[in-house]
């Protein structure tokens, strides 16, 4: 027989009792009064699967006057709303422990990079060293400031004055301080990969992010509980993600931080543009020569510290971005002027080149992050594969970033888990038609040849002839286009905008210019 | 795109909507003032006098308010705190502010699907014309009496309000232009959904509609209509079950507090103690079409459908005993069709070779159904409402009752009637049965109309 449950004062004919049992689906008092309008159905099937599973009822639990509380509070979505008033912290403390949770974070994030990509444990204690270092830094601010504020007091005396200066002081410390943020740790993922020589670059560290694979977005749902409670709402907006990296700020956050922790002075800052030529060159499926001419333009036109880490928050600065700028101008430069080499026909057919369905994990993620920048409006162009895709990240990626709410109280995680088992997911009642190509995803390697293969089955299957008549203005127009969805791409990937790419592509075919035309006059 | 399935509940959409609320009632009571509509109150309020007195008035209220709500706490504990589900002290008030409003209006759950053509019930159009000059000094008088919230509010609010109270509309950046990761994806998700019911690939928007429950924040109410129509294309048996669990779930057993989002349709994401929810009135609907498509079909084993039928008639038999049931036609309506679903079957597996105790009976069954039928149908139109096919319905249970009593000349008529009923009876559900079920779709609006 089943245990009795404490419950409402029974009261059928004065009945005393407070306990409850559940007999035949109908709830009974100790002397055997049946509740009215109290009925279970149990008219679930039991499976087999499930017989070790302890059921239980939805409506168990009792509040305060031992009432039976019907089951599911249907504002159960405004549950977040209730504060747990007094739990959160505030001020220095609450900074302590948001510092705490990035390092968490940092941590975390630190992890993935190694096991994912089997990076050297080095790694790690280099991401440690640059994190103490920023710390260190906080530290002599907070030093610093208190020491200005002392000085205030002294030497102003009339309220006027002091107000003044005080609000000057305080915009200045303002645009000074240093926020931390979530792209913090990216920024610092990557300085410790430049140290290392390790060829991770901004765009493979947003891309990693803004696919849900490298802990990034919602990272305040993975903090250990107690933290959670406790950190101020603000706190936990940021350790959210919110949009990801915008307009450069990664690259802002990288400058502002060699500042802080005199990245310049103590370690190697030489990023390895090389790799990300390479890199760039591949995934544009441009033949190879590229590279090497893009590698030429950049020796010959430029110093050796133009590729190291530096202070500078400016635009021009910012090495990756320089090294975008380099290899948008060879590509233009070398179709402007070998007319032989690359005809008109083979520009188009780059442009038009048609992307292929079977991709690897790499270029998914890569999808993802396009989708996420771009607008809602082209997912109604999307095929049933694109969707299928689209679904299956969402479904590896994007749903284990979400948090199971633990704040539910159990009839709620009861009926949820009912929900959800009515509408199981799993992949392999998903039929369509690629979803085996999905299961085994080609290497990146693999798709690249595949990719390089496909653009040349693409060209030679142009039709030649019409393509001859074309006049050298289509080129330009041609090579414009190119560029122009190059550019976009780029822009995306590295997260910068349009303009500051355009801004940094002018700069640095100012300067190429500038060095040629002085070589010229030497000789 | 499509509207987010969430619900979206921050504090500053809720003093945003204190703010507009509150101004409008400033504007009415200045109208009514200067128009001398008594609103019901004995005094003729003047500016001066009524600003003081309201005031006071308000305070009162409000003391009064809290003083219950203070007792309703004692009492019922931690539950009722549950209800209300927010932070006490500006939801009561922005609830104050609005309830205030909408105590003049009926409020939109009760409105939404009913359209009042009944010319009886027609509210004659206030005459009252004002000139300029009054539309100013009811506008000065309603911001002057803002000045103090507004000045305390942040500065997203006063935009609003400002731009509120000049006709013109915010448009809300957590709609349409969604950036943030989560809700993009998020936004992404409902489209790709959207989009795959449109073309009929209910693989897809299954997958999509999984994921999309299992993410926190999502309301699955706003969503049970397409979950339903994926479900029975897929499963045919748990999209009832799914039903089932809404109805369960989401029963109108717990008092619901009003709930301040008037942003989605409530009569179809919610019931509360005076409106069934849909979502019951579906399930309601759909087992006894199915059931009864069953009884018909020879094929199929009949006991256990006689069992699911009989446990339908049962539960509709419990849930007519309290509100919002007792008081909604459309489930009486439901629950005499069961009975008359039943009286049907049973009268055609009649035996009319049977004799003695053993016939009566099997006519005493058929006629008690039919009797319940007709006194459930009494119900459902005393209730108001609701119509139905009333004639042809009482011809149908004349022609159930005929068989029970076979004689030679109305033999012929009670056949042709069958065939009429095989045909018709299906037709008159058809109607009914939301084949293309949406929740933009009123399913019974047909029957309300009048």
């Amino acid at each position: 027989m089943s245990s009795y449950i404490r419950g409402p004062i029974c009261g059928v004919g004065n009945c005393p009792s407070r306990l409850w049992r559940i007999i035949d689906g109908r709830r009974t008092c100790q002397f055997g009064h049946v509740m009215e309008g109290d009925v279970e159905f149990n008219d679930e099937d039991e499976d087999a699967t499930n017989a070790g599973v302890v059921t239980r009822r939805l409506n168990l639990t009792t509040n305060a006057t031992g009432n039976f509380q019907s089951s599911f509070n249907t504002s159960q979505l405004q549950s977040s709303q209730i504060e747990e008033g007094g739990k959160k912290i505030f001020g220095p403390e609450a900074r302590i422990l948001f510092i705490k949770s990035l390092q968490f974070t940092l941590k975390r994030q630190s992890r993935w990079l190694v096991e994912e990509y089997n990076l050297p444990q080095e790694f790690d204690k280099v991401i440690k060293i640059i994190w103490i270092k920023i710390l260190k830094s906080f530290e002599s601010d907070d030093n610093n400031n208190e020491f200005d504020e002392q000085e205030e007091g002294q030497t102003f005396d009339s309220n006027e004055g002091e107000e003044h200066f005080q609000e000057l002081s305080k915009k200045r410390r303002e645009k000074c301080r240093y926020r931390l943020s979530l792209v913090t740790t990216l920024a610092i993922l990557y300085m410790s990969s430049v140290q290392l020589g390790i060829p991770i670059y901004t765009c493979d560290l947003i891309k990693w992010a803004m696919s849900g694979r490298l802990p990034y977005f919602k990272s305040n749902e993975k903090l250990p509980e107690s933290w959670r409670v406790q950190l101020p709402n603000y706190y936990l907006g940021i350790l959210e993600g919110g949009k990801g990296p915008l307009e450069g700020q990664l690259f802002m956050h990288i400058a502002q931080l060699c500042t802080k922790t005199n990245f310049t002075k103590d370690f190697n800052i030489r990023v390895n543009y090389e790799c990300l030529i390479f890199k760039l060159v591949l995934s544009n499926v441009l033949p190879p020569e590229f590279f090497l001419f893009t590698i030429q333009l950049l020796r010959n036109t430029s110093e050796k510290q133009d590729f190291e880490l530096n202070t500078d928050i400016k635009p021009q600065s910012w090495i990756d971005l320089k090294i975008l700028a380099y290899f948008l101008l060879t590509v233009r430069w070398v179709l402007l002027y070998d007319t032989e080499s690359y005809q008109v026909r083979w520009i188009h057919a780059l442009i038009q080149r048609q992307k292929r369905q079977e991709v690897s994990t790499d270029t998914v993620n890569q999808n993802i992050l396009k989708i996420s920048r771009g607008s809602t409006q082209q997912i109604f162009d999307w095929s049933d594969e694109d969707i299928a895709q689209y679904l299956s990240w969402a479904e590896e990626a994007f749903l284990p970033l979400q948090r199971n709410d633990e704040r539910l109280k159990i009839d709620q995680r009861i009926a949820k888990r009912k929900l959800h088992k009515l509408f199981p997911l799993e992949s392999e009642t998903f039929n369509t038609i690629n979803s085996l190509d999905f299961q085994n995803k080609p290497s990146f390697l693999n798709e690249l040849q595949e990719r390089y293969a496909f653009f040349q089955g693409q060209f030679e299957s142009t039709d030649h002839r019409r393509e001859e008549q074309l006049v050298e203005d289509d080129r330009i127009k041609a090579i414009n286009a190119l560029e122009n969805r190059i550019a976009q791409e780029l822009t995306i990937e590295f997260s910068i905008s349009l303009q500051q790419l355009k801004l940094a592509v002018k700069n640095i075919s100012n300067r190429c210019l500038h060095r040629l035309r002085n070589e010229l006059n030497d000789r | 795109m499509f509207e987010l399935p969430l619900v979206i509940i921050s504090k500053r959409t809720r003093t945003s909507n204190k703010l507009k609320y509150q101004y409008i009632n400033n504007l009415n009571k200045k109208y009514d003032g200067i128009n001398g509509i008594s609103n019901g109150q004995t005094e003729l309020p003047t500016p001066e006098n009524s600003a003081t007195e309201t005031s006071e008035n308000e305070e009162v209220v409000q003391q009064k308010r809290r003083k219950i709500k203070k007792r309703w706490k004692s009492v019922v504990g931690e539950n009722y705190s549950d209800l209300e589900s927010d932070d006490e002290q500006p939801v009561e008030e922005v609830d104050n502010e609005e309830r205030k409003f909408y105590r003049k209006y009926e409020k939109p759950q009760l409105t939404f699907e009913k359209w009042q053509c009944d010319p009886k019930r027609r509210t004659p159009i206030q005459r009252h014309r004002i000139n300029y000059s009054k539309m100013n000094r009811m506008q000065r008088y309603g911001y002057k009496r803002m000045e103090t919230p507004l000045a305390v509010s942040s500065r997203s609010n006063k935009t609003f309000f400002h731009a509120v109270t000049q006709g013109y509309q915010l448009y809300d950046p957590t709609y349409g232009r969604v950036n943030t990761f989560q809700l993009k994806h998020i936004g992404i998700l409902t489209s790709l959904l959207h989009i795959n019911v449109l073309k009929r690939k209910w693989e897809l928007a299954y997958k999509c509609f999984a994921l999309l429950i299992r993410i926190p924040g999502v309301d699955v109410r706003t969503l049970w209509g397409l979950g339903e129509r994926i479900l029975a294309e897929r499963q045919p048996r748990r999209s009832l079950e799914f039903l089932q669990w809404m109805s369960s779930v989401y029963s109108t057993k717990v008092p619901l507090a009003d709930d301040v989002n008037y942003r989605m349709a409530p009569v179809f994401t919610k019931g509360s103690k005076t409106h069934t929810p849909k979502y019951t009135t579906t399930w309601l609907w759909e087992c006894l079409i199915r059931y009864a498509n069953g009884l018909e079909d020879l094929e199929v084993d009949s006991r256990d459908i006689e069992e699911n039928f009989q446990s339908l008639m049962d539960r509709i038999s419990e849930m007519v005993l309290g509100p919002p049931y007792m008081d909604d036609p459309e489930v009486w309506f439901i629950y005499a069709l069961c009975h008359m679903v039943k009286a049907d079957a049973l009268s055609q597996q009649f035996d009319p070779h049977l004799t003695g105790s053993s016939r009566d009976i099997a006519s005493n069954q058929v006629i008690q159904h039919i009797q319940n039928t007709k006194s459930h149908l009494q119900r459902c139109s005393s209730k108001g409402g609701f119509t139905y096919p009333k004639r042809y319905i009482t011809r149908q249970l004349a022609t159930f009752e005929a068989r029970l009593h076979p004689t030679i000349d109305s033999y012929d008529t009670a056949e042709d009637d069958d065939d009429n009923n095989e045909d018709s009876l299906p037709d008159d559900e058809n109607e009914m049965y939301p084949e293309n079920l949406d929740t933009q779709l009123v399913d019974s609006e047909a029957s309300l109309s009048d």
